[in-house]
């Protein structure tokens, strides 16, 4: 994974997409997609635990050959990508060949993927589909949270949604 | 006034505990600490280009 450490967000979806696993694109990158101004360098998704994608998504971790993110690793440490293991887990920080991501089943204040997918937008972003939670849900997941670093950028995101609404 | 509430003094204000800093952002930051600055900026440029195509796809579908 020599020159795995820089995120690019158009192959790790694209990975996403080619194993045609069911998610919804939140947190950071999300927000960024609706035009807010703080960068953000992971990607951070919500799955379906429907069987069946649990079966892709698991498909999708090997092909990105994802491993467990730890500050003490740099290079993460192995794990079971199995749907089995996926079944039974809230949370996953990974580290994969096309840099970092985090797979959250139920993010705060949300009841996880049948939830946020009702107000995502399907966008086809350089020929991959990727699923955008809806401005609103991020920031509703963001108080949930409630962690200084969502207290500093919700200001921001609560205007950014009122400008979006003013103008729409 | 700034120690003062409805007229009564309360003297110094404590200072708020520090939160930890999430180890998730640690790593990150590490993460990006191994980069070159070269490739800190092909990363920013990744990021960019992505963004800006998602925006665009987030507009024509906003009509």
């Amino acid at each position: 994974m020599a020159d795995s450490a820089q995120f690019d967000p158009d192959a790790i979806l694209g990975v996403l997409d080619k194993h045609r696993v069911d998610y919804v694109l939140i947190g950071g990158l999300a927000a960024m997609l609706h035009g807010a101004i703080h960068t953000t360098n992971d990607a951070d998704i919500t799955p379906s635990r429907d069987a069946q994608n649990l079966v892709r998504l698991a498909a999708a971790m090997v092909e990105l050959e994802a491993r467990i993110r730890t500050h003490t690793v740099p290079e993460g440490l192995a794990f079971d990508r199995s749907p089995a293991l996926l079944r039974g887990v809230a949370m996953l920080n990974l580290v994969t060949k096309y840099g970092d991501m985090e797979i959250s089943f139920e993010p705060a204040g949300t009841r996880g993927y049948p939830d946020l997918r009702a107000n995502a937008v399907e966008l086809n972003i350089h020929g991959n589909r990727v699923v955008l939670a809806a401005l609103a849900d991020v920031i509703r997941s963001k108080e949930a949270a409630n962690r200084e670093k969502d207290r500093a950028v919700l200001p921001a995101l609560r205007k950014l949604a009122e400008l979006i609404r003013e103008r729409s | 006034m700034a120690n003062d509430t409805h007229g009564e003094s309360v003297g110094p204000t404590e200072a708020k505990p520090s939160t930890p800093l999430d180890p998730h952002d640690v790593s990150l930051i590490e993460q990006n600490l191994r980069l070159t600055p070269e490739q800190r900026m092909e990363q920013l440029v990744r990021i960019v280009r992505f963004i800006q195509a998602g925006r665009a796809a987030l507009a024509r579908k906003r009509g």
